[in-house]
């Protein structure tokens, strides 16, 4: 039983009081095939698979005209992915589950994305704020609405990802929590219970990794 | 040796292709079969700059092992789950240890 409910999302590791547990951010690259031979293994394949079918994906969101630029957002969607899975094994950190780490990925992105939009592309992006097709007397409150949806952007990919990382653990910590009090049937009930969030969470893990990567393309893809 | 270059004593003519697994330094008794008496001076012959070379060794040795073959399993990515949750456990442990007594705090 837990001292308190969200000692599982704490940093701050036993050696030292050090917040050592950061470090499961990093986990991800060993997971990483690394190439030796001119014939790849397994592992190797299978990783290029899931990677070049999320290029395939991000092209046709970016427009074949930005070659190169679905670099960037494969690797956001590597970190997040591996990030996340890893978190529901047991005793390993899940740093996504961070507004301080999600913040850190989106807003750098949503930030970039402004400036350069702003600054290279002045008219495209005033255009951007009232949508095809308003009437004349709408305008000045769409271009209101516009503007506010655009600026709580880096907020809602942040707090989307923190939010379904938190609300998955927090979840199965506590129906595990429960379990010590069961009778024999309850606790096989439970344990069949838990398995099967704990499939609903890896699914979410992989859906809302994919989701902060797409969604971080379409802004992009706004912008040129 | 700065990171991400060869070895000193690798040479590509002599070595053939580099193996980051492989040490090319002078060759020395292994652990296993060194005596009880010679253990200090074989220690002292070792040197603390060495150690993540002998870590990304033992890293390689691991992947030739599991990763790299054609034809691999589940067992590499299984045992990398297992070796990082045993790695967050020990990191935690101090923490984790009074968890056991809440129900008579």
């Amino acid at each position: 039983m837990m001292t308190n409910l969200f000692s599982v999302f704490d940093p701050t590791s036993s050696v030292l009081m050090l917040p050592l547990n950061w470090m499961s951010t990093f986990l991800g690259m060993m997971f990483l095939p690394m190439l030796y031979w001119a014939m790849p293994s397994r592992w190797s394949l299978l990783w290029t698979l899931i990677t070049s079918t999320l290029h395939k994906e991000f092209k046709t969101l970016l427009g074949s005209s930005h070659f190169g630029t679905t670099l960037m957002f494969v690797s956001l969607f590597s970190l997040i992915v591996f990030n996340n899975f890893l978190g529901l094994l047991p005793y390993v950190f899940t740093s996504t589950s961070h507004l301080a780490m999600t913040l850190a990925l989106a807003l750098p992105l949503w930030v970039a994305f402004m400036m350069f939009g702003w600054i290279n592309h002045t008219q495209h992006m005033f255009a951007h704020l009232v949508p095809q097709g308003t009437p004349g007397a709408l305008m000045p409150f769409m271009v209101l609405i516009e503007t506010i949806s655009n600026v709580i952007r880096p907020g809602t990919l942040a707090v989307r990802l923190a939010a379904n990382m938190i609300a998955g653990h927090l979840l199965l910590t506590l129906l595990g929590s429960t379990g010590p009090s069961l009778s024999a049937t309850l606790i096989s009930m439970l344990i069949i219970g838990q398995i099967l969030l704990l499939i609903l969470e890896a699914a979410v893990a992989v859906i809302q990794s994919y989701v902060f990567a797409v969604l971080s393309t379409l802004y992009a893809s706004e912008v040129t | 040796m700065a990171l991400g270059e060869y070895p000193a004593e690798y040479n590509p003519k002599v070595h053939g292709p580099y193996d980051p697994a492989r040490f090319y330094g002078k060759p020395d008794t292994p652990f296993g079969q060194v005596k009880l008496g010679e253990l200090g001076s074989w220690l002292g012959r070792r040197s603390v700059g060495g150690i993540p070379s002998a870590i990304s060794r033992a890293w390689w040795r691991w992947q030739h092992k599991y990763v790299q073959p054609k034809k691999t399993g589940i067992a590499p990515f299984l045992q990398l789950m297992v070796g990082s949750m045993a790695f967050f456990y020990m990191l935690n442990y101090g923490k984790m240890v009074h968890h056991r007594n809440y129900k008579h705090h």
